[in-house]
């Protein structure tokens, strides 16, 4: 089976909220997920991504587009790929959440490298503000473990 | 108002996921990392998790500054030869920091209870008064932990420390000392006795080799995905599998190029391969072993690596003066990297 570009026919993925993308083939094998479906022979119906919604695989099929085009410099992807992280918390969760169920290993790298220049150097307490975790620690459970790491907290 | 519950949920569940809650922390520097602990109790049994800390460490390899450099002196560890004593003045334990923390562990005091250096593994130390008393430790927390005596009596022996695992900061680590009795009578087996800190006992066990084989006396194994490598006599390395099963030991032929070497020692490269290198005052050559079916496991249990070939990767030579050089030029052998160092006699200028 040949996933050169000039042979490279067209996939329907099929989001979760039932829309139909119609992909061209060696783009859409960047999803190392579709790519298995593809080669087992399974890829002729639209393809049901059941963890994936329109928006995010519209966004997800854009970044794997501008990565499958052969022409791309290293340069050019780079600074495409650093406006392409520009976007809202709740855009970018969608995406690590995609990118994982679709096992992108680049673009899973991308965001995951974005989130943690987020969280780089914030206090503890802001984080748990910003991703709304529950601090489930007793005062002293969270006092010992200050204490036990205190060169980290100097 | 929807969007916003979308967007807590999508959050939540991303981070719920401790396999891109660990994508994340990985990218972040330890002390950021070390700072999260108190984030939650997802976060904090995450970053102290086996897998976080086997990946961390992969990961940031290159950021973590050395400690020091442990100077092991075998001339101290084998008991049976008159003459070789230590000077009051020399440490057991030398060390030779090379942070700041390396010099807090040397003047700490906690380095002289330990006796001399054996061998090392994944942090641990392998150190002691042989033949009977024996210590694990972790120079950084200052951990100790004192083997019970070994059950067999070998004359001339070598010992390995193999640290595998560490679940929740507990290290799972194996010893294993081997006979390296050099007997009049050739023999064909090895007589080994393994501590494990599973079960916390010596366990003897004797391995088998299809020719006859002695191990070097003083040189810990070179552990390569659980597999041992030691250097045997007769330009041997004796390659022994524990978890195949078989307690069958076997033989690769070593290269012989510095036919005088001074010195010879077996190591494993940045990729995970058996090397070899030999020594001596004109240069040094390091030869990596490279398996020609890498697709396939290796079968220990078979008896010679006939399509095992050592590669040469390295060769650097000392020139030391013009008469030197001509003698030790010798191009009948392949070099994959040849490096040269030039060491120019002062009395030349």
């Amino acid at each position: 089976m040949s996933l050169s570009p000039s042979t490279s026919k067209m996939l329907s993925l099929k989001s979760s909220d039932g829309k139909v993308l119609e992909v061209e083939e060696h783009v859409a094998v960047l999803c190392e997920t579709i790519k298995s479906l593809v080669e087992d022979g399974c890829a002729d119906s639209p393809i049901p991504l059941a963890n994936v919604d329109g928006a995010t695989l519209g966004n997800v099929m854009e970044w794997c587009k501008k990565h499958a085009d052969q022409k791309a410099s290293a340069d050019d992807l780079e600074d495409w790929d650093a406006e392409f992280v520009e976007r809202d918390q709740g855009e970018l969760y969608h995406l690590i959440m995609a990118a994982n169920y679709l096992n992108i290993k680049g673009l899973l790298d991308l965001i995951c490298q974005k989130v943690a220049d987020m969280i780089k150097g914030k206090h503890p307490e802001k984080i748990r503000e910003i991703f709304n975790i529950e601090n489930d620690f007793t005062p002293e459970q969270q006092e010992q473990i200050r204490k036990d790491n205190s060169w980290a907290f100097e | 108002m929807e969007s916003e519950s979308v967007i807590c949920s999508s959050v939540h569940a991303a981070l719920i996921s401790d396999d891109i809650l660990c994508e994340i922390l990985l990218r972040l520097p330890s002390k950021c990392v070390f700072k999260f602990l108190i984030v939650s109790k997802q976060w904090l049994h995450l970053i102290c998790s086996s897998s976080f800390r086997q990946s961390y460490l992969t990961r940031w390899r290159g950021h973590f500054h050395l400690l020091g450099f442990f100077m092991c002196n075998s001339l101290y560890l084998v008991k049976h030869r008159d003459g070789f004593r230590r000077p009051p003045w020399e440490p057991a334990l030398p060390l030779l920091s090379t942070s700041k923390e390396g010099h807090d562990l040397k003047f700490s005091g906690f380095l002289n209870r330990l006796g001399y250096f054996i061998h090392s593994s994944n942090g641990l130390l392998l150190c002691g008064f042989p033949p009977k008393t024996y210590f694990v430790c972790n120079p950084i927390t200052k951990q100790l932990f004192q083997l019970p005596q070994p059950r067999a009596w070998y004359r001339y022996f070598c010992m390995t420390l193999v640290c595998e695992e560490c679940h929740d900061g507990v290290f799972c680590y194996k010893v294993i000392r081997a006979n390296c009795e050099c007997s009049p009578d050739e023999i064909n087996t090895v007589a080994i006795e393994t501590f494990s800190s599973k079960t916390g006992m010596w366990e003897p066990s004797t391995l088998t080799c299809s020719s006859t084989l002695s191990l070097c006396e003083s040189r810990p194994a070179v552990v390569i995905r659980g597999v041992f490598h030691w250097k045997a006599i007769r330009g041997n390395v004796a390659i022994y599998d524990p978890d195949h099963g078989k307690e069958r030991v076997s033989l690769i032929e070593l290269p012989v190029l510095l036919y005088d070497h001074d010195m010879s020692s077996l190591g494993e490269s940045s990729d995970g391969l058996l090397q070899y290198g030999q020594s001596n005052k004109l240069g040094m050559v390091i030869w990596v072993f490279e398996e020609e079916n890498s697709g396939n496991e290796t079968d220990y249990s078979s008896d010679r690596h006939s399509k095992q070939e050592m590669e040469n990767e390295i060769q650097i030579e000392f020139h030391i003066s013009v008469e030197e050089e001509s003698n030790c030029h010798d191009n009948n052998w392949q070099a994959m990297e040849e490096i040269t160092v030039v060491i120019i006699p002062s009395s030349k200028f």
